[in-house]
């Protein structure tokens, strides 16, 4: 699913200055450098506290971030500072989401959201909710999800954010084509390409792209289908994008796999992992391991098949989401008792 | 009332009292910036480079005073020589005043940029033009034209509810934004949600929101689409699937302006405009008791109804050449001309989907037809198999969970693989839907 982040401007008096300007660089082994310079009693902070957190969030130091954020949060609400206990929540429900924790994640993140709707934050309440939608996918609660996902289209269109709204409707297009309601998947994913056209994002405008290719072949229509994820393939190469690559070589191994073109199914499946597993990105991982489990069936290769789908559902087993891995499970044990 | 502000990088203390008085006297704020600071805040009026005895140092500062090119930066010194005045423009000043003499000037001037920008801000909340709000809903027929005129005459009362007919896919939530569009409430929120797609035993926390504990899974408190909507327009999409219990509900909310979170004591206060769509007969509903009569009249201030595409005359060309353009913009490909085989096909089509289905239909044929063109034998797909595939038959002697599991089949079938609505269609729970659908696999 995708998500949006934003940074702060630092002063010029501000001791945690070369730190926050490192982590605007995106350098985030030099911001922890930066931090573990700056004196005791600044390390005492929760400002401290909170940059730590977002720079183990960006070195997948997850379990450290989620630590530190709670660490802030208790400190920024001993001080009265609403905003801050606001940034450290949804920081910590953000590492524990990474780490699988979904009901810790869950309640940061909802606490985050109360807080940035009692200070009138549009731009993080529109964050919380995106992040309590993904929550809710991953634990199988549609139409919770879809209602976190309109809350977030909803502010992120209040403060102006185009790719907040692309991002928004990806992510509602998404569960209405999982749920099966495809015509409101196509309908969500069309504004998604409206909404990333206007704010010029190469990334959410391949992933809405290869939505709308998905609903387009579980439709049935495999020309069309096969039309739109090309294009989705070609920008996501053409913007460098892996994730985006990924997920078009998803769907189009499906659309070959609809077609009965089972090997070059196979073929694309699998360059998809490989992408998704150089990434490291564990939800891509587990859709495509799904995507190879399906095409193996179908070609009649069960063993195979059920090693795909294990690995799926260990791969989604990480990410907290029991219900898909459950389902996952149940497809392998199905195989293995057919066979 | 918009706040304006007036920017001052002061390089000498002269004339420090005047700045002040001209900002109390223009009802505007003062800001006071460092040559290196670009104004923020409040919209600018104009930046006083205030120069004062360092004129000269005016000059060489000029070029890196950061500003909107919107916002003109104005030199304010003591030196009265024309000949600087004419250097100062030509580096980029857009005027020099020599005070005091020029101080009327100055106010004058100044004056006049906090006129213009004030009524920039009246026109802004006020919405942009009519022209430019309904500008999504293409189309030149007398049908649609006159829904538009009544629609443009409605847009600019924003508390007056708007009720929406139309066929699927003839644009009713596009309406509904423009109308918000047009409305004083356009800075606001446009919250739009589809009724039909909610599961009952969500839709009053969905609406209302809901406290923390207020049911077994509210973890925390969550505002509803109400307050979303705080300040701007709430459409209701298929407000005919509203279960009858909550459309007392919504009834009290429109005529009290308040709500009431699920699980909460206290109701709150809520500004918020309601422009409702149904493509069901409410008047119907209403007689057949689906649908509250009050409630309905409530709704049914003003009706707008859009045309289905079929009573839209030569429309569908209009709208077939606008999404052939657009969306061959989108692919890279070259944009097409309608050829005469296309036009005739586009008239021969009744599209029962509208607006929607044509648009569909053009981009597969531009996706599919050699580039540049549109071939009409690609406007509908010849479909494949479906995932997830179709019904099947059931047993004879079959057992009562067969039965139970071949009706879920088909109801799932029958709605597109959408649980949520054969769910509905059965009568029962989405988890109870899967459980039967289970017996199927096994």
């Amino acid at each position: 699913m995708s998500s949006s982040n934003r940074t702060e401007t630092p002063m010029r008096d501000d001791p945690l200055r070369e730190a926050r300007l490192a982590v605007q660089a995106g350098q985030f082994r030099e911001a922890w450098n930066a931090l573990s310079e700056v004196a005791g009693s600044v390390r005492r902070t929760a400002e401290w506290s909170l940059l730590a957190a977002v720079t183990h969030f960006r070195l997948g130091e997850f379990a450290r971030c989620r630590a530190a954020a709670l660490q802030a949060r208790d400190g920024f609400r001993a001080q009265g500072d609403v905003d801050g206990e606001m940034r450290a929540e949804n920081t910590a429900g953000a590492g524990a989401f990474a780490l699988g924790y979904l009901a810790d994640a869950q309640q940061g993140f909802q606490r985050a959201l109360a807080l940035a709707h009692h200070l009138g934050d549009g731009f993080t309440t529109a964050r919380c909710a995106n992040n309590l939608g993904n929550v809710s996918y991953y634990l199988g609660d549609y139409p919770k999800a879809l209602s976190f996902y309109r809350l977030a289209t909803t502010s992120f269109e209040m403060v102006g954010s185009w790719k907040g709204r692309a991002e928004g409707w990806l992510n509602t297009a998404i569960v209405w084509n999982e749920d099966g309601n495809l015509e409101e998947s196509d309908d969500a994913a069309d504004r998604a390409i409206a909404a990333a056209e206007r704010a010029g994002d190469g990334r959410v405008l391949a992933q809405a792209l290869a939505a709308r290719a998905e609903t387009s072949v579980a439709l049935g229509d495999v020309d069309l289908a096969r039309a739109q994820v090309a294009r989705a393939l070609k920008i996501s190469r053409e913007v460098e994008d892996p994730l985006a690559e990924a997920d078009a070589l998803r769907i189009l191994s499906k659309v070959e796999h609809v077609n009965g073109e089972f090997g070059r199914a196979e073929e694309l499946a699998r360059q998809g992992l490989l992408i998704a597993q150089e990434i490291e990105h564990p939800w891509a991982e587990a859709e495509l391991q799904r995507e190879l489990g399906t095409v193996r069936t179908a070609r009649g290769r069960r063993t195979e098949a059920i090693a795909a789908f294990e690995a799926a559902a260990t791969a989604f087993e990480r990410l907290g989401a029991a219900s898909w891995a459950e389902s996952m499970r149940a497809k392998a044990t199905e195989l293995g008792n057919a066979s | 009332m918009t706040t304006l502000s007036l920017a001052v990088i002061e390089l000498s203390d002269s004339f420090r009292s005047a700045w002040q008085d001209l900002a109390q006297e223009l009802d505007v704020q003062l800001a006071t910036l460092s040559p290196q600071q670009a104004p923020s805040g409040p919209e600018t009026i104009a930046v006083l480079l205030a120069a004062g005895g360092e004129e000269d140092r005016a000059l060489d500062l000029l070029a890196t005073v950061s500003r909107p090119d919107s916002v003109p930066l104005y030199i304010v010194g003591a030196q009265t020589s024309h000949r600087f005045a004419v250097e100062a423009v030509r580096r980029g000043a857009a005027d020099y005043f020599a005070l005091p003499g020029d101080l009327n000037l100055l106010r004058r001037t100044l004056s006049a940029r906090a006129e213009a920008g004030r009524q920039r801000s009246a026109s802004a909340a006020s919405g942009p033009a009519l022209d430019e709000a309904f500008s999504e809903l293409l189309g030149e027929s007398p049908a649609l034209a006159q829904m538009l005129e009544q629609a443009a005459r409605v847009a600019r009362h924003g508390a007056v509810t708007v009720l929406v007919q139309g066929e699927t896919g003839t644009g009713k939530e596009l309406l509904a934004r423009a109308l918000h569009t047009a409305s004083p409430r356009a800075a606001g929120p446009f919250v739009a949600v589809n009724c039909a797609a909610i599961p009952g035993e969500l839709m009053e926390s969905e609406l209302f929101g809901h406290e923390r504990g207020a049911f077994t899974d509210a973890h925390a408190s969550k505002p509803g689409l109400f307050e979303e909507a705080h300040g701007g327009t709430l459409f209701l999409d298929e407000v005919g699937h509203l279960p009858l219990r909550l459309q007392g509900k919504l009834l009290r909310a429109l005529e009290e302006h308040r709500i009431r979170r699920v699980g909460a004591t206290q109701s709150r206060d809520v500004d918020v405009r309601i422009i409702t769509a149904t493509h069901v007969n409410l008047v119907e509903a209403a007689q057949d008791g689906a649908f509250r009569e009050d409630l309905f009249y409530r709704l049914n201030v003003i009706t707008l109804t859009l045309p289905p595409l079929r009573d839209r005359g030569a429309d569908v060309e209009l709208l077939a050449e606008a999404f052939a353009a657009k969306l061959a913009e989108r692919y890279e490909l070259p944009t097409p001309k309608l050829s005469r085989d296309v036009r005739t096909a586009l008239h021969a089509h009744p599209w029962p989907g509208n607006v929607r289905e044509l648009r569909h239909a053009i981009e597969r044929a531009l996706l599919l037809s050699e580039p540049g063109s549109l071939d009409p034998a690609h406007f509908t797909p010849q479909r494949r198999a479906r995932q997830p595939s179709g019904t099947a038959s059931i047993p004879f002697p079959a057992t009562l969970d067969q039965v139970m599991a071949a009706a879920a089949r088909a109801a799932l079938a029958q709605h597109d693989g959408n649980k949520s609505a054969a769910a509905r269609q059965l009568g029962i729970s989405r988890a109870r839907l899967a459980r039967l659908l289970e017996l199927v696999e096994d």
